[in-house]
Parts: C-alpha cells; sequence; structure tokens
C-alpha cells in the first residue's frame, strides 16, 4: 500500500541551521489503522505533508499504489484523503456545495458525486447541515463534513493530522467514531494524534516518531502488554526529546 | 476551460459574490461614489456661497487718483488668466460684489515712502518685518504705498522735461492667505490707471491714444469650454482605469489566497489531485473579473453622474466645460480598457502572487501596498506634461501604454507604432507574470511561506545558488541593460567612436548579465550560457550565417515596401559615420572588434543567455526564443531594423536551445556584424 524508502527532508532555520525534520524513514505499510505518535517538533505533519504530496522529499521515494508521490503528481494526490488542523473549509459555502466541487476537483461525475453522498450522509450524520452555510456549522459538525469531504473519492489512503484538536469530548468522541467506521473498508488510514485512547480506540498499529526517524512501528497490543501503553510510549520516546 | 480552472473559478466566484465586503468594495462602491463625492461637493460648495466672507482689506497710500481708482476697481470682474477659462466661466452675478475693500492710510502716522524709496533691489529682513507687522496689525491683506505722490493731471505732454513720475509700490503679504486671490486685480486696476493717465496726456497733447499700441492682440477660442476640457482631461481617463483597476484588484488577491491561508482552506485545495497551476489560474480569473467589474462599475458611474449634472447645468443655459468629459465617448473608453487589459492581467498577476507569498493578509496587505504605490508611480509618466511616446518609453510597461493611449486621445491621429510594441511589451509582461504567478504552488516556497519564509530572508540566500532565475528576474536585468544604454547613450554622446561603440555594451549590457548571475550564484555555463560548443554545433552556425545574412537583406529589403526608405537611410548615418571614425583609429581590426566581437558577446550573453534561460524556465522553449528575440531587436532602439533584427532573435535563439551554448550564436552575430562592416567599408549596401 504506502512505501516510503531513504525518506529525508531539511528546512533551513536561521537560528538553528540545518533542521533535519525527516531523517531516513524506511517503511512498508499494509492497508489498516496505524496510529501516528511522536512529541511535538519530531517530524510527524512533515513526514504526513510528505506522504499527502504537499512537500517534496530532499532524498528518498513515496509510493502509494505505484504511483511517486513527485512524478505522478496529481494522480498521486488522487489515491489519498488529507485532513489537518490546517484543512479547514470555506465558510460561505454549503457542505453539499463544497463535497459537489470535491467531487468535480476529482473529476467524478454529478450522478456519482450524489451516490457517494447517499453513502456519506448517514455514515456522517450529514442529512440535517447539509444545505447549511458552513460559518453556522458547530466545529464537530464541519469536522464530519471534513471527513466526508477526504472520502468522496473513496481513495485508498486516509492522512488524518490530529483531526481531532479543538473539539470538545464530546465532538472528538464523534470524530473518532466516524474514523472507527471508515476501519476495514481495505485502506490504509494514518491516524496521527497527542491523545493515546485515541490512538487505541481507531488504531491496531503504532508509528512511533522521534527526531525525524521511526522510533517504534509495530502493533499496540505488544507495545501495551495487555495494559496502557502509554507509559511504554513515554519510554520510548523520552530519549529522543531528552537529546 | 480546463475543467479544474473552471471549478475552482465557479467556487471563487461564488464566495466572492457572497462576501458583503467584497460586494461593498467591488461593486457598491464605485456605483456609489461619484453621485456621492459630487454631491457632497455641491452641498460643499453651497454651504460655502451662504457663508459670504468679508473683503480682504488693502491700504493706500498715494494720491486721491490712485484711491479711487482702486475704490472704483474693487467691483469689476476678477481678470481671467486665459480666454478658455472666459469660455467656461459661469454667467456672472449682475450685482457687483466688492473683491477688496479699501483703507485709505492718508491721514496714519505710517510713512514708509523713505525707507521703500532707499531700497533697490530685494527688501532686507527688518525692513520687510516692519512693514509687514503694520499690514498684519491693521488686518490688510496688500498695501499700495506712492513714492512721490504727484497729481496725476491731464496735460500737455511735453518731450522736455518729461512730467513727474508717480511709482506705485504694491506691498504684498503673501502670509495672508487672500492676498494672492486679490493681487492680480489691483494689478489690473493699476495697470488700468497708467494707461487712463497716458491716454489724458496723449489727449492732452492732440495726440492719438493708440500711439503707444501700434500693434493690438486679439485672441479668440474657437473651442468650446466642452471641448476645451475634454481636450484636456481625456488623458486622465487611462491613468483613471488603471489605478481603479490597481485598487479594485487588491482586495481579491488578498482574500483568494493570503485569506483562504489564514482561514486554513487552502490547504485544502492543494491536497486535491489538480494541476496546482490550475488552482492559481482560475483564482486569476476571479481577480481579473473582480477589476474589470470595477473599473467598468466606477466609469458607468463617474459617466453617469457627470452627464446628470452637465444635463441639469444644461437645462439652467449654462454651457458646462463637464458635458467635455462626458463627450469623452465610449469608444475612447472601450481603447483604454482593451489596451490596458494586458496591464490590468499582469498587475493582477503580480497581486495574486504577492498575495500567495503571505501567510496572513496583514502581510499581504504590506507587500501589496508597494505594488499599488510603483504602479501608480510609473503611471505618473502618462500625467508629465509634453513627454511624448518614444521607443525607449514604450519599453516601459503601464507607462508606455498610458503616453500612446494620451497621445491618441488628444491627437487625431493614432500613434500605431507604440501602440503595436507597447502592446507587444504588456503582453510579453503579463504572459511571463501570469506563467510565474501559475507556478507559485508548484514550489514548497509558494505551498508554505511560513516553511521556507520570502522575503527578506530570501534575499539573504540569495548567493546559495539553488535555482535557476525565472522570467520576472531575469527581464528585470534587461530592464536594466535598456535604462542604461538609453541613458548612457547621451552621456556618452560625445566621447570617441571606440568608446562610444563597446562603453555601453561592455557596461550596460554586459555587465548586468554578468553581475546577475555572480549575485545569484547561478552556474554561468547555463545562466549565461558560457558553455564550450561542441564542434557539430560550430559547423551548423557557419553553415547558418548564410541564413542570418540573408534574412537580415531579406527582410531588410522587403521592408523598403513600406518603411521610408530616407528614414532607413538617415538612421544608417551614425553607423557609417562611426565605421568611419573606427577606420581612422584602428582600421579594420578594429572595426570588427567594436562593431561584430564585442557586440556578439556581450548581447549574446544578455539575450540568448540570462534572457532565454530565464524565459525557457518561465515559458518553454517556444516563447522563450519569441520573447527573447523582440526583447533582442527592441535593445537596438531602432525601429527600422526591428522586424530583421528580430527574426535574427529567433534564428539565434534556436541555436542557443539547440547547442545549449551561447557561443555558436555569437559565432552567427559575429559573422553577420563582421559582413555588414565589410559591406559598409566596401560600398556594396550603396
Amino acid at each position: 500500500m504506502l512505501h516510503i524508502a531513504g525518506l529525508h527532508k531539511s528546512f533551513f532555520d536561521p537560528g538553528r541551521g540545518e533542521v533535519k525534520a525527516v531523517d531516513g524513514i524506511e517503511l512498508q505499510v499494509p492497508p489498516g489503522v496505524v496510529a501516528v505518535m511522536g512529541a511535538n517538533g519530531a517530524g510527524k505533519t512533515t513526514l504526513l505533508r510528505l506522504i499527502a504530496g504537499l512537500l517534496e522529499p530532499d532524498s528518498g521515494t513515496i509510493a502509494v499504489a505505484g504511483l511517486d508521490s513527485v512524478r505522478d503528481g496529481d494522480r498521486f494526490r488522487a489515491q489519498l484523503g488529507y485532513l489537518s488542523t490546517s484543512t479547514k473549509l470555506p465558510a460561505l459555502a454549503t457542505p453539499r456545495e463544497f463535497l459537489a466541487l470535491i467531487g468535480q476537483l476529482h473529476g467524478l461525475h454529478p450522478a456519482a458525486v450524489a451516490q457517494r453522498l447517499e453513502a456519506l450522509v448517514p455514515q456522517f450524520g450529514l442529512a440535517d447541515i447539509l444545505d447549511q452555510r458552513i460559518a453556522t456549522l458547530s466545529t464537530g459538525q464541519a469536522q464530519r463534513v471534513n471527513l466526508a469531504r477526504t472520502l468522496l473519492a473513496d481513495p485508498p489512503l486516509l492522512i488524518l493530522d490530529e483531526p481531532t484538536t479543538g473539539l470538545d469530548v464530546l465532538a472528538a468522541a464523534e470524530v473518532v467514531t466516524a474514523v472507527q467506521r471508515c476501519r476495514d473498508q481495505g485502506r490504509l488510514i494514518l491516524y496521527c494524534t497527542h491523545v493515546p485512547a485515541e490512538a487505541q480506540a481507531v488504531a491496531d498499529q503504532l508509528l512511533l516518531i522521534g527526531r525525524g526517524q521511526v522510533a517504534y512501528a509495530g502493533t499496540i497490543a505488544d507495545l501495551a502488554d495487555g495494559g496502557d501503553f502509554a507509559p511504554a510510549v513515554h519510554a520510548i520516546l523520552r530519549p529522543a526529546v531528552a537529546s | 476551460m480546463n475543467p479544474a480552472v473552471r471549478a475552482i473559478f465557479a467556487k471563487d466566484m461564488r464566495e466572492l459574490l457572497r462576501d458583503r465586503r467584497a460586494l461593498f468594495v467591488n461593486l457598491v462602491l464605485p456605483v456609489l461614489l461619484y453621485p456621492l463625492l459630487i454631491l457632497f461637493s455641491v452641498q460643499v460648495a453651497q454651504l460655502s456661497l451662504a457663508q459670504p466672507r468679508p473683503p480682504p482689506k488693502i491700504g493706500v497710500l498715494a494720491t486721491p487718483q490712485v484711491l479711487t481708482a482702486l475704490q472704483a476697481g474693487a467691483t469689476l470682474p476678477k481678470p481671467k488668466r486665459s480666454a478658455r477659462k472666459q469660455a467656461a466661466a459661469l454667467p456672472t452675478d449682475p450685482t457687483p460684489v466688492a473683491q477688496y475693500q479699501v483703507v485709505d492710510l492718508t491721514g496714519s502716522s505710517w510713512h514708509p515712502q523713505a525707507v521703500l524709496a532707499s531700497v533697490d533691489g530685494p527688501l532686507t529682513a527688518p525692513t520687510r518685518h516692519n512693514l509687514s507687522e503694520f499690514l498684519r496689525s491693521h488686518d490688510l491683506a496688500l498695501a499700495v504705498v506712492a513714492l512721490d505722490p504727484v497729481a496725476l493731471q491731464p496735460a500737455p505732454l511735453p518731450l522736455h522735461p518729461l512730467p513727474p513720475q508717480t511709482t506705485l509700490v504694491v506691498l504684498q503679504d503673501d502670509g495672508n492667505a487672500r492676498a494672492p486671490e486679490i493681487a492680480p486685480q489691483v494689478d489690473a486696476v493699476l495697470i488700468g490707471l497708467r494707461q487712463t493717465t497716458l491716454a489724458h496726456w496723449l489727449s492732452a497733447s492732440h495726440l492719438d491714444p493708440r500711439l503707444p499700441e501700434p500693434v493690438v492682440v486679439r485672441h479668440h477660442s474657437l473651442a468650446t469650454a466642452a471641448e476645451a476640457v475634454r481636450t484636456q482631461a481625456a488623458p486622465m481617463i487611462p491613468f483613471l482605469v488603471l489605478v481603479l483597476a490597481v485598487t479594485a484588484a487588491m482586495y481579491p488577491a488578498i482574500g483568494l489566497l493570503a485569506g483562504e491561508r489564514e482561514a486554513g482552506t487552502l490547504e485544502t485545495l492543494l491536497s486535491l489531485p489538480i494541476r496546482r497551476r490550475d488552482l492559481v489560474l482560475g483564482k486569476l480569473l476571479v481577480v481579473l473579473c473582480a477589476a474589470l467589474v470595477a473599473v467598468i462599475a466606477n466609469l458607468l458611474s463617474l459617466s453617469g453622474t457627470l452627464g446628470l449634472l452637465a444635463g441639469q447645468l444644461a437645462a439652467v443655459g449654462t454651457d458646462s466645460p463637464l458635458a467635455g468629459l462626458v463627450s469623452v465617448g465610449a469608444p475612447a473608453l472601450l481603447l483604454c480598457l482593451v489596451l490596458l487589459l494586458p496591464v490590468v492581467v499582469a498587475i493582477s498577476a503580480a497581486a495574486l502572487a504577492l498575495s500567495g507569498f503571505a501567510q496572513s493578509t496583514k502581510e499581504a496587505q504590506t507587500y501589496l501596498t508597494p505594488l499599488i504605490l510603483v504602479v501608480v508611480f510609473v503611471a505618473m509618466v502618462a500625467v508629465v506634461p509634453g513627454l511624448q511616446p518614444s521607443l525607449a518609453l514604450d519599453l516601459l510597461p503601464i507607462g508606455g501604454t498610458l503616453l500612446a493611449l494620451r497621445q491618441a486621445l488628444q491627437t487625431p491621429e493614432m500613434p500605431w507604432m507604440h501602440i503595436a510594441i507597447t502592446t507587444v511589451v504588456n503582453l510579453a509582461v503579463a504572459a511571463v507574470l501570469v506563467g510565474w504567478t501559475a507556478q507559485l504552488f508548484d514550489t514548497e516556497r509558494g505551498r508554505y511561506p511560513g516553511l521556507v519564509r520570502a522575503g527578506w530572508g530570501r534575499f539573504a540566500r540569495f548567493r546559495r545558488g539553488q535555482s535557476l532565475p525565472g522570467g520576472p528576474e531575469v527581464l528585470g536585468v534587461y530592464a536594466l541593460a535598456v535604462a542604461g544604454m538609453v541613458l548612457g547613450g547621451g552621456w556618452l554622446a560625445d566621447a570617441p567612436a571606440v568608446v562610444l561603440t563597446m562603453a555601453p555594451l561592455l557596461l550596460f549590457v554586459l555587465l548586468p548579465a554578468w553581475l546577475h548571475s555572480w549575485l545569484g550564484a547561478y552556474p554561468q555555463a547555463v545562466v549565461l550560457g558560457w558553455r564550450a560548443p561542441s564542434g557539430r554545433d560550430l559547423l551548423v552556425a557557419l553553415a547558418l550565417l548564410p541564413v542570418a545574412l540573408g534574412l537580415s537583406f531579406g527582410l531588410g529589403t522587403l521592408q523598403e515596401g513600406w518603411v521610408d526608405v530616407g528614414a532607413l537611410q538617415a538612421a544608417g548615418e551614425p553607423v557609417a559615420r562611426l565605421v568611419a571614425q573606427l577606420a581612422s583609429a584602428g582600421g579594420l581590426p578594429l572595426q570588427l572588434l567594436c562593431l561584430a566581437v564585442v557586440p556578439a558577446i556581450c548581447e549574446e550573453t544578455l539575450c540568448r543567455g540570462t534572457l532565454l534561460s530565464g524565459l525557457h524556465k518561465s515559458l518553454g522553449p517556444k516563447w522563450a526564443i519569441a520573447l527573447s528575440a523582440l526583447l533582442f531587436a527592441l535593445l537596438h532602439q531602432s525601429p527600422l531594423r526591428l522586424l530583421p533584427q528580430a527574426a535574427l532573435g529567433v534564428l539565434l535563439g534556436w541555436l542557443t536551445l539547440r547547442s545549449r551554448s551561447v557561443w555558436p550564436a555569437a559565432l552567427v552575430h559575429a559573422g553577420h556584424n563582421a559582413l555588414l562592416v565589410a559591406a559598409e567599408v566596401q560600398g556594396w549596401l550603396k
């Protein structure tokens, strides 16, 4: 599904000089839900942006379904749905208009968009809000629309970068439930979060990132050893943060 | 239209129309602005008329005749500066109104005559201070003082001795705001007094009063007030259109990129499977539409308001100059819109690109304010009195077009050549800027300006040599070269032939190109084309030499069909003179060095090196060859040789891209020039 080989990405910071945000990551990820965790500044968002084709690697390759993130450009991006704290919705449009636009930009026929909406509207509880201006929706409702947006073209890869940030407990639970409903559809979901409970609720695999490198890649069950896996995460990440 | 561009355009246009602030700025404000402004001005004028000010005071220390003349002159109509203004004047009120109030100072204790009589030249500071103190303490705007009060009685005019002369000194206090208002009237009254006195003297001497005026000048204005105003004001129309377009493009440009980035919706669009340039082009179309709608709404509102006002004035029988503005007419406005369309496209693209580098709307405003200032500053060229279109000014985007439009609107002849050249230049600039803007999101710098900061950070990294320059950057180098050639040509006009031929090329053509590559730490083999060519490429170049000469001579001969041959010969005279001077200074080797080798190296480095490589990066090979060829031709500042040189430029551009080196093109260029020099020396051209 997702193949990452020799991935490097650095930034030039006037104060710190060269900063290695992603430093030689190698990954082969099959379909499923993978929780991505790490300390602030560990390189998670950079990694996800690289996978989403928003940033370009200094070296290395990223491939999804045989398509390269740089070489195949828009065809590569057609394979994924990307949601982050900075992918908001236009306030003056309605969810119906916005989702129709997304379908159009994915090259879907209006009839196909309507068909997908028939499936997504009940899944995300959008029936009552479909024709309201997005500006009038609550943050949780808007995030559900956003999730529906990422799934509209039924992509094989879903990248969710902290999708519950800024949401209250109930809205966050709604989002987690919505993500749980997307599992087991043969796609890969990369779910980045700082909340261990969320990770445990949606994912069975865990990817820990520390200082731009893979600190752990495996199952949550192995790490938790039958209980809470947060202490193990802390134990793995602390040396990376301290150094 | 590309479906993705259409979808983005529809989405952004819908959001713009739903945004009440945008609607207000781009539609409501332009429509309401002029009616409200004019209504406000009329109200202010009416309020001003309803509160008549007391006339300013003037002090008179002179004979009763002078006093009487000034008192009588107070109610005369104000003198007009020109016949046009007289024609444009509204009907005067039949009730005479005093323009000033006369204060007789004869009985006062003020006697400045002795001080004034002793002054020969400007007043000293203490004297000026004392005099102004008196005027200000008595609230006098000016004072008329007779130095030696002599009764101006009519008497026979003896030739010897002459009657005593009266000197009247006018002391004007320009610190009083109303002094300049009445000074012309006081002068007119005193000149009238002089003429009346002279007429009396002549009459008393039985001489014809017409004696001092052997020539009488009369002036008749043939144009109506409306026509005169139209001629004066019409050139402002293109300036107005441009300024309106720039200001109207700003709001949507800021909102559509910086605004979206600030609202967090841009990354959503960037993650979609569309070409990122389609995303930018869709937004550019929205900015362009918004600018054009605002301009059209502005002009319609202005025309409507002036038309209504002119109609109201006509109804009360006034020949209103406003009718002149109204009569500028739709064709002139249409011409302005059509010719300025590429400029508006270019400005919209630049505004969008600058907005794209900003992380917030506030930051975008900071970037765009200088753009507005630069555009308005360049556009001011069009309002410089007496400036005529020229080839050098045609190359100035915006300014050249406005100048050509000014001439088109002011004179019956259309400056077609200037219009054509400025349009080509504007189209080229628009193409480069649109190409540059379209690539905005192709780079991380454009997608995440917060990660790779633009601005001073970019300048600091300018010498890192991480990439190749693009179209706008190399056009900047070219603009520097043109400015140097135009200005330097004037400075070096009297220099010896060797300096005159080589210095501008080395200083203003080669040096900017080399400095640019050095400052940017760009690979000179790529950016300047200074790469060793293969032997095969040199052979191709030699084979192309006859083709180059054929193009040059063939198109030159063809051109003689529609170009004034006399002008062509006249244009060739300075070159022939240079050839002769170089021959006497150093013979054929110096001629070939100055006119063939150095021009070939310098011009090829700039045009086929810097320009072609940058344009190739932004526009692709075909447009890069075409545009660099045109700019190469324009660099020579000779309209009569434009076509042959442009054709030669295409050939040399193709050769350079083929060989990835400027040296084959330089070989053809030098060979071509050398044969032209030989032809001139041998007299073959005659």
